[in-house]
């Protein structure tokens, strides 16, 4: 028995002394990998942009960052991600501005990050913020979801969290982390989605269940707003095109407005709302009822560039 | 509770030290601790359901006993029934009684006729499938006369629930497990060792292997109607691997587990992608189930004796039960009916035992025939798998008749692309020819683990290298649960 157990701990610890080394090695690759968002728009510094975007894909996919710095000259990015949430927007933004400056923000507000029955499925970017957990702001905002035990040990065995989240630091991203440069640096951040859709059917049936506002997605909203304003950047929020939204979405948001209404007046920010920009018989400029392909974003993105002053 | 999980990763370690350094002076109390761990360990599933096992148990036990103090031959017949009934009651209830409803509502449709079947809301108890079989065939045998009834409660009701194999195999015979209960078991290091070793095959082939593939084959069952044949026809292959990886894995982790505590149960499975033909196939493919099915159902039909429809009604009746036994779905009884249509020529032209012994013995290459032997078995038995994978018997010929239409490699590209996840797809299918590799390789072996290599470096960086490959494969938010847990 004394031989099994000593094999079995002479194994583990084996295993444990490799997989805290690969774990520190990883750590360094996987930070390497500019085709994830996080690692892109983390790594840049020194710079100063005269405008930037922020929100979920409907910024990320929309919002074309270089049709505006051909009409107006000026320098930007796209800070949108796919899947994304206020929370998250909000740790982006706050190490963004530790390294760069921005003259005005513009914040992309719907409801479908801000209501409990949200449509996103947002997969757990929170990884990508371990390495900054030394700040209290960054290690409090990752706290409302993993707990202070977990986020300690994504930080001191780091092995933990690419085991954990295998799924997302796999073998594909691995190998991307040796290639140089990224796609992001020519889009400035954004990704055009060269989708089509022969129809966009109207959603079948409006839930009736009660729909809440999301207390916490609500509250780094605000906290985003309040950041931006706090280091002078002029804040604009603005809602991106959505297909027949009267129809698929105003029943089951019918609060939506007002909460809208109810941010402008306590918040410096102004509003822009473009959700309907396109008619309902505009169905060639998405690919989903929520997300424009690429010729929709160049065209709704010429259009805001008219409407709003940046 | 499932063997991929933090819960077991907790619990295993636990009850060795329990039963190795708390209990091991008494085999009460090591039968006594492995009784009640193994109802922990599957009421940690469902608790309510610990009363179906203990009930079961109970009534096989009290008709055993008395089976051996009844000479009269109608009485003990109906001890017997008594027992059938009740697991058979169980298993027929939670698992075919909505089948049945609702087949018998549907054959009323054919008469023009209409109604709703009553259907009910029932949970299927995890490993009912296996732990009544298990304990039928203790009252079967001891009704036969061949094995003596036990008075020891504790080791019987240990030897029904005994958790590495209570969910999903090997099902166990009371000849071949019953009696290690009666025997105080001494650590041998060896045993445990190896079984350590079967233990972390099982996981690649569970965690690597099947969760893997799972991605490619629920995208190609759930949109078969997007797909050409040719893939409709690789997601067959790829089901082939699949489910092996899934059940075989599942058996080497319960053989090895059961190892460690000082327990030997049967293998489960002998390597069959490697049959030359159909019956090797079902001599090496969940052996414990098919030897239950021939000693407890085809023999006493008559086997393969007497006249040739005999022969053929037995072969059709041991497969379609066999189907049946999967699920309560058509589906299965028509893999069983496809199965049968395999052996029937063998057994016919009496070549059902033509292949016993390895392929390419002694050698390290099959030769060609073999080769053709090997590939055309696999086809078929990936055949066959089409029908058990599929959701309903009308997708199941859906797919069969995109297999076989004009359009076989139409969009096989476009189809190959959308399917394929990049480099991990190619990271998965390395892997499969891994698995492929090693196994044929170690094909005379129990696993293919065991006894692999001579030289102490290269063991210990094979075990480490897997380890860590099984840890960065695993899920670890939805844990794919174990194919076999649905029957």
């Amino acid at each position: 028995m004394r031989t099994f157990l000593n094999k079995v701990l002479i194994f583990v610890f084996l295993i444990f002394i490799i997989l805290s080394s690969l774990g520190y090695y990883l750590d360094y690759r996987f930070s390497k990998d500019y085709t994830n968002k996080f690692n892109w728009m983390l790594s840049i510094e020194n710079r100063s942009y005269d405008f930037a975007f922020t929100g979920s894909s409907r910024v990320f996919n929309m919002m074309d960052i270089n049709t505006i710095e051909k009409r107006t000259s000026k320098k930007g990015i796209n800070l949108g991600v796919g899947g994304g949430e206020y929370r998250l927007n909000y740790l982006t933004l706050f190490e963004f501005l530790k390294r760069n400056t921005i003259k005005t923000l513009f914040i992309q507000v719907d409801p479908f990050a801000i209501y409990s029955d949200s449509i996103y499925n947002t997969p757990n970017h929170d990884p990508n913020y371990i390495r900054f957990i030394n700040d209290s702001t960054v290690f409090n905002v990752l706290n409302t979801r993993t707990s202070k035990i977990k986020l300690y040990l994504w930080y001191y065995l780091p092995i933990i969290k690419y085991i954990e989240f295998n799924r997302i630091y796999n073998f594909t991203h691995f190998l991307r982390s040796f290639q140089a440069g990224s796609i992001y640096d020519s889009s400035k951040g954004t990704s055009l989605v060269f989708k089509h859709t022969n129809n966009l059917p109207d959603i079948k049936k409006v839930s009736n269940q009660n729909i809440e506002l999301q207390s916490e997605e609500v509250y780094y909203l605000s906290k985003l707003i309040d950041l931006a304003v706090s280091k002078n950047i002029t804040t604009v929020l603005f809602t991106s095109p959505i297909f027949n939204y009267d129809k698929n979405f105003r029943p089951k948001y019918p609060d939506f407005d007002d909460f809208i209404k109810n941010l402008i007046r306590k918040k410096p920010v102004t509003y822009y709302d473009f959700h309907d920009f396109f008619t309902n018989s505009d169905f060639a400029y998405f690919y989903n009822l929520l997300h424009l392909n690429a010729e929709g974003t160049i065209l709704f993105t010429q259009e805001f560039v008219k409407s709003v002053t940046i | 509770m499932i063997f991929n999980s933090i819960d077991f990763a907790i619990f295993l370690p636990v009850v060795f030290f329990l039963y190795w350094f708390v209990v091991n002076n008494k085999l009460k109390y090591q039968n006594l601790l492995i009784l009640i761990s193994s109802y922990f360990f599957y009421g940690w599933w469902d608790w309510r359901f610990l009363s179906l096992i203990v009930f079961s148990s109970f009534v096989d036990y009290i008709v055993s006993l008395k089976l051996s103090n009844e000479d009269n031959e109608n009485k003990r017949k109906l001890l017997l029934y008594v027992s059938v009934l009740v697991n058979i009651g169980f298993l027929g209830f939670f698992k075919y009684f909505n089948f049945f409803a609702e087949s018998f509502a549907q054959s009323f449709s054919f008469l023009g006729m209409s109604f709703d079947a009553i259907t009910l809301n029932i949970i299927l108890p995890v490993g009912i499938s296996f732990y009544t079989f298990q304990t039928l065939s203790y009252t079967i045998d001891v009704y036969k006369k061949e094995i003596k009834p036990t008075n020891d409660m504790i080791a019987f009701f240990a030897f029904v629930s005994f958790f590495p194999q209570l969910v999903a195999g090997p099902i166990e015979r009371a000849k071949n497990l019953l009696p290690q209960f009666y025997r105080k078991r001494e650590f041998d290091l060896n045993e445990a060792v190896d079984g350590m070793r079967q233990i972390l095959w099982g996981f690649f082939k569970k965690i690597v292997i099947a969760d893997s593939i799972a991605i490619y084959v629920n995208e190609i069952f759930s949109n078969h109607n997007d797909y050409s044949g040719i893939i409709i026809l690789a997601g067959a292959f790829l089901f082939a691997f699949q489910i092996y990886g899934d059940f075989s894995g599942y058996s080497d982790i319960a053989i090895g587990t059961a190892r460690l505590f000082g327990f030997k149960l049967m293998q489960n499975f002998a390597f069959p992608y490697f049959s030359r033909d159909i019956a090797e196939f079902w001599r090496r493919w969940h052996i414990s189930l098919s030897t239950w099915f021939r000693d407890y159902v085809y023999i006493p039909l008559g086997g393969s004796k007497g006249s040739i429809w005999n022969k053929i009604r037995n072969i059709f009746i041991i497969f379609i039960v066999s189907g049946f036994w999967h699920g309560a779905n058509w589906t299965f009884i028509a893999w069983g009916f496809l199965n049968a249509l395999y052996f029937i020529p063998l057994m016919l032209f009496k070549l059902n035992r033509k292949n016993l012994n390895l392929a390419a013995e002694g050698k390290l290459f099959p030769s060609v025939s073999e080769f053709l032997q090997i590939s055309l078995t696999f086809l078929l038995t990936s055949f066959a798998w089409i029908f058990f994978r599929a959701d309903t018997i009308s997708d199941a010929f859906l797919m069969v008749k995109q297999i076989f239409s004009s359009s076989f490699y139409s969009n096989t590209i476009q189809d190959l692309i959308s399917i394929s996840k990049g480099n991990m797809t190619v990271v998965h299918l390395s892997f499969v020819l891994l698995l492929i590799i090693v196994e044929w390789l170690q094909r005379d072996k129990k696993h293919a683990l065991e006894s692999f290599h001579s030289n102490l470096l290269v063991r210990w960086s094979v075990y480490i290298v897997l380890t860590i490959i099984i840890l960065f494969s695993g899920e670890y938010h939805n844990p794919q649960e174990f194919i076999y847990f649905q029957f």
